[in-house]
């Protein structure tokens, strides 16, 4: 025992400074390279430079300086709204071939399903003769406005991944969101509201969680400020009883002050940021309240989107998201619920729960194009619906036995969005699924050919907008992604 | 034994000529070095002359062998072949004679007499034999393919064809296809080095195929054999270009797919073939018929930072449309509480001709300020919607005549401010929405105005 001890001891006094030094040549020779080469190849490199527009952006002239992205968390089934496929109709009923299922995985499909035809009626609208279903009524009269892209498809089949990727590029969390990137690129236009802006309609949050608007490694201003139905819009925005704007207005500024003065002495540019949300903050206490205040509008516009005030409702939504963009806010992201349509009850049913959403969306959305086309917003607005994958063509048949409501399972590799305006062509459809709208066989598109198709509408190259975090360039669509170019006006 | 039979071998031994044959350069340019510094100091260099010439002899073999063995994959000019071969062999042999004389000090006397004469012979040899080499691998236009036109010209090279970029009057081959065969297949398939017999720069070697026949069936991109090739998975043992070249692009194999099914014309005209939407897209990834508009085609001086900071003190939002950009956008914060005076309009107006966006919606404008608007002349686009603007203020736009947009929803403009909207030549898109103009004014704006989008709103 003591004997080892000992040992220890007499080893550790033989180690002098020089045998550390000695020892440590090799490093100590790497890191005078690394000085020699260029101080910011030693520890990696830490830009906190500060400049009206560090990031050069836009790279071009931009079509679109605004973004409203109505995502359908659960998944919309495309082949009830949108892909129209009258062989599976055909095939309704028949057992799915064994060459669909081979090396696949559902989410919930067991053993051998049935096919399953579309469950409403399809019908041509408008000039360039788009198919419709029946579900989407209001929307007909706007398919000349909207480009359709019928072939995405996905990585991910379960519902926070795939939301994820589609916002944030990637299945994990921890990435920033599109709209913390956009802010980050562009910044906001308005000085008294966020540049980036969520609204969720009730109901559910996604399942991804604050992540899909999350600011990743952004710095923290960039990420979502969602915006609530009841009460203050934003927590905390008003002042508490005996506050009055005054004395606000004077502790804010006895704050920045100290800040100021820990700026001066420590240099840290989190600091600054804190500043700043501060001043944001005393600015949104005005600002906010008045641009979401749906009150303002003339009944006949809230009558056009079915909003009606106090209700958390993707209308109300709508409506708040015109509002939002007409005041400069560069990005809104809405969410909506309750679109996972598997037929285990009357609410996921494709036959009525879809009818229900359907019906929930279909005025809301057809009016946020009419009305941004009327104020001359949807020229440089680009308007984006999607879910985060589709559905399949076969109908679900959760632990292997026949369900009692139709419903579908997730599907990756097709699905169905929508784009309008920021330069996006209208009345056309781009991209084609399969017979059974199984696979996209023609112009696919997958999530992050959208993501450079979006930034590129706002006159940023996807693949030169980066950010150095942990020693390496992030991008929002990392290693893929190409602009759609078909789809540009 | 067998596998040494195999061509293969052969070809993966041969690939290494490349990496070899830069040695014997390499040591014969050393031993040139010594022997130019030994004229002049006083050192004593002999025996390092002399190794450097054995060294550049010895690699020179391998590099001769291993060139042989390449050679027998065939693909090569034969001409240009022979001359590299020999003058590479007389290159090694001298080397090895400069080695034995500098070696043995020469002292025969025709050879100490003739010694400066090799070593001329070998440096004008390396050069011919390593030119060649080049014209081999890279194809004989590949030297001087950057090169200013004096000197193609003293080369006896032809000018470069200015390449027509218009849509109109580019030719399918010449502008086209001859550029993507030349950016992406020609390396291999050239005078010098057509590897598979196969030559694409001129038309008639184009239609000869190559040593399995024809590689383009008119008419019928499917069957042929150059589109299978290019068309195959990346991965696949035919795939081509190969050998990790650049592939061409998914317009490229398009635009390649159209050429041969329009009938493979070597000299008509784009427009003389089908030209689709997809197709007039893809030949705009290659350069042909970019559209400039009118924007892009503004070629303006920076504005001085001294001007855009004193207009960023008179309260307005001024930047850049996009990086690298002279061209400007303006706006005007809704929440200043001081409107826009003439003073700050006369500021503005310093950056006049940069400015090609403005923004004053919702905003306050006093009649003097939107007189002033008239004066912006490259402005495209003109937002001005919910404020004070009358038929008055229109007639100040008038002179706009490049704007291509024009937002006045919400303004008090009646059907007597239609002429001033008539007398905008570039208008493309116009909003009305709620303005005083009679349902009769905007049947008149929209029939009058030919190519504009009239925006009134709902009905």
């Amino acid at each position: 025992m003591d004997l080892f001890n000992e040992a220890r001891k007499r080893q550790l006094e033989y180690t002098t400074r020089r045998h550390f030094l000695k020892k440590c040549t090799t490093g100590l020779g790497g890191i005078a390279l690394a000085s020699l080469m260029g101080p910011q190849y030693m520890f990696g490199s830490n830009n906190t430079q500060v400049n009206v527009n560090p990031l050069n952006l836009p790279h071009f002239l931009p079509k679109a300086k605004r973004v409203i992205y109505l995502h359908m968390a659960g998944a919309p089934s495309q082949l009830e709204m949108f892909d129209y496929k009258p062989t599976l109709q055909k095939l309704n009923g028949l057992d799915c071939p064994q060459s669909f299922l081979e090396g696949k995985r559902f989410a919930f499909i067991q053993g051998t399903p049935k096919m399953l035809g579309p469950q409403f009626n399809f019908k041509k609208y408008g000039q360039s003769g788009t198919y419709l279903s029946s579900l989407l009524p209001h929307f007909s009269e706007v398919v000349d406005d909207v480009a359709i892209v019928k072939s995405m498809h996905t990585d991910q089949f379960n519902h926070a991944p795939a939301q994820l990727l589609v916002q944030t590029g990637s299945a994990r969390a921890g990435r920033p969101s599109i709209g913390a990137w956009v802010t980050y690129g562009l910044g906001s236009e308005n000085e008294n509201l966020p540049g980036y802006m969520v609204l969720i309609s009730g109901g559910k949050n996604p399942s991804a969680g604050k992540n899909a608007w999350g600011s990743g490694f952004l710095p923290s201003e960039y990420q979502g400020v969602q915006c609530r139905n009841s009460g203050d819009p934003i927590l905390y925005v008003s002042n508490p009883n005996g506050m009055s704007r005054d004395i606000r207005q004077k502790s804010l500024k006895a704050i920045n002050d100290i800040n100021e003065s820990e700026y001066k002495e420590f240099n840290d540019d989190e600091t600054l940021s804190r500043i700043s949300q501060y001043e944001m903050a005393f600015k949104m206490q005005l600002s906010v309240p008045e641009v979401t205040d749906i009150s303002k509008e003339p009944d006949y516009i809230r009558e056009m989107y079915g909003a009606k005030q106090g209700e958390a409702s993707f209308a109300n939504n709508c409506l708040l998201a015109r509002r939002l963009v007409e005041q400069g806010v560069r990005f809104v992201q809405l969410y909506d619920w309750g679109w996972d349509m598997h037929g285990t009850n009357k609410a996921s049913s494709l036959n009525e729960g879809l009818q229900a959403k359907c019906d929930q969306i279909d005025k809301p959305m057809t009016a946020l194009i009419k009305d941004l086309k009327q104020r001359g917003l949807l020229e440089d607005t680009l308007v984006v619906w999607g879910g985060e994958f589709g559905r399949t063509p076969m109908r679900e048949n959760r632990g292997g036995i026949e369900m009692p409501f139709y419903g579908r399972d997730h599907h990756t590799e097709a699905y169905t969005i929508w784009m309008a305006g920021g330069g996006i062509k209208g009345g056309i459809t781009y991209g084609e699924t399969d017979e059974i709208g199984y696979y996209g066989i023609k112009d696919k598109v997958h999530v992050h050919d959208l993501q450079a198709t979006i930034l590129n509408q706002l006159g940023i190259n996807h693949e030169k907008f980066t950010y150095n975090f942990q020693g390496r360039d992030f991008r929002l669509t990392d290693v893929s992604g190409h602009v759609v170019k078909d789809l540009l006006i | 034994m067998t596998f040494l039979l195999e061509s293969n071998l052969y070809q993966f031994f041969g690939r290494f000529h490349a990496m070899i044959v830069h040695l014997p350069i390499g040591f014969i340019s050393l031993a040139l070095l010594f022997e130019i510094v030994s004229l002049k100091q006083k050192v004593e260099l002999k025996p390092a002359i002399s190794y450097a010439y054995f060294a550049g002899a010895i690699s020179g073999i391998v590099a001769i062998i291993l060139g042989l063995m390449l050679a027998s994959g065939g693909g090569y000019n034969e001409s240009t072949l022979n001359i590299h071969k020999w003058t590479a062999i007389a290159m090694t042999c001298i080397s090895l004679l400069l080695f034995f004389i500098k070696r043995y000090q020469g002292k025969v006397y025709w050879v100490k007499r003739s010694y400066l004469f090799f070593v001329i012979a070998v440096t004008s040899l390396m050069f011919i034999a390593g030119h060649n080499g080049g014209n081999l691998t890279h194809g004989s236009t590949y030297l001087l393919e950057y090169a200013p036109t004096p000197i193609r010209t003293l080369a006896g090279l032809k000018p470069e064809r200015k390449r027509i970029t218009n849509l109109d009057s580019a030719l399918v081959y010449q502008d086209v296809i001859s550029v993507v065969f030349d950016a992406k297949c020609n390396v291999c398939h050239n005078a010098d080095k057509s590897k598979g017999d196969l030559l694409l720069t001129t038309p008639e070697n184009i239609l000869k195929g190559g040593k399995n026949g024809i590689v383009l069936v008119a008419g019928d991109a499917e069957n042929s054999e150059l589109f299978r090739r290019i068309t195959l998975d990346p991965e696949h043992k035919e795939f081509m270009p190969t050998e990790g070249r650049t592939p061409l692009t998914k317009e490229e194999v398009q635009l390649v797919a159209w050429w041969i099914n329009e009938g493979l014309s070597f000299d008509k005209k784009l427009t003389d073939l089908n030209l689709t939407d997809r197709i007039k897209s893809s030949l705009q990834t290659v350069g042909i018929g970019l559209k400039k508009s009118f924007v892009e085609s503004l070629d303006l001086a920076e504005i001085d930072n001294k001007i855009i900071e004193d207009i960023r003190a008179a309260g307005f939002k001024i930047k850049t449309v996009a990086n690298n950009s002279n061209l400007l956008e303006v706006s005007y914060s809704v929440y200043n509480p001081e409107p826009i005076s003439e003073e700050k309009m006369n500021q503005l107006l310093h950056a006049r001709s940069n400015i090609i966006w403005i923004n004053f919606s919702n905003i306050d404008l006093s009649p003097q300020v939107v007189s002033k608007l008239g004066q912006f002349e490259n402005l495209t686009q003109l937002k001005i919607q919910n404020t004070n603007l009358d038929d008055e203020g229109l007639k100040a736009l008038e002179s706009l005549k490049h704007l291509e947009y024009l937002n006045v929803y919400g303004d008090a403009i009646t059907d007597a401010g239609i002429e001033s909207i008539k007398r905008l030549p570039a208008l493309k898109k116009l909003y009305v929405w709620k303005t005083k103009l009679t349902p009769k004014g905007i049947n008149r704006l929209t029939n009058e105005l030919n190519g504009v989008e009239v925006f009134s709103g709902l009905e």
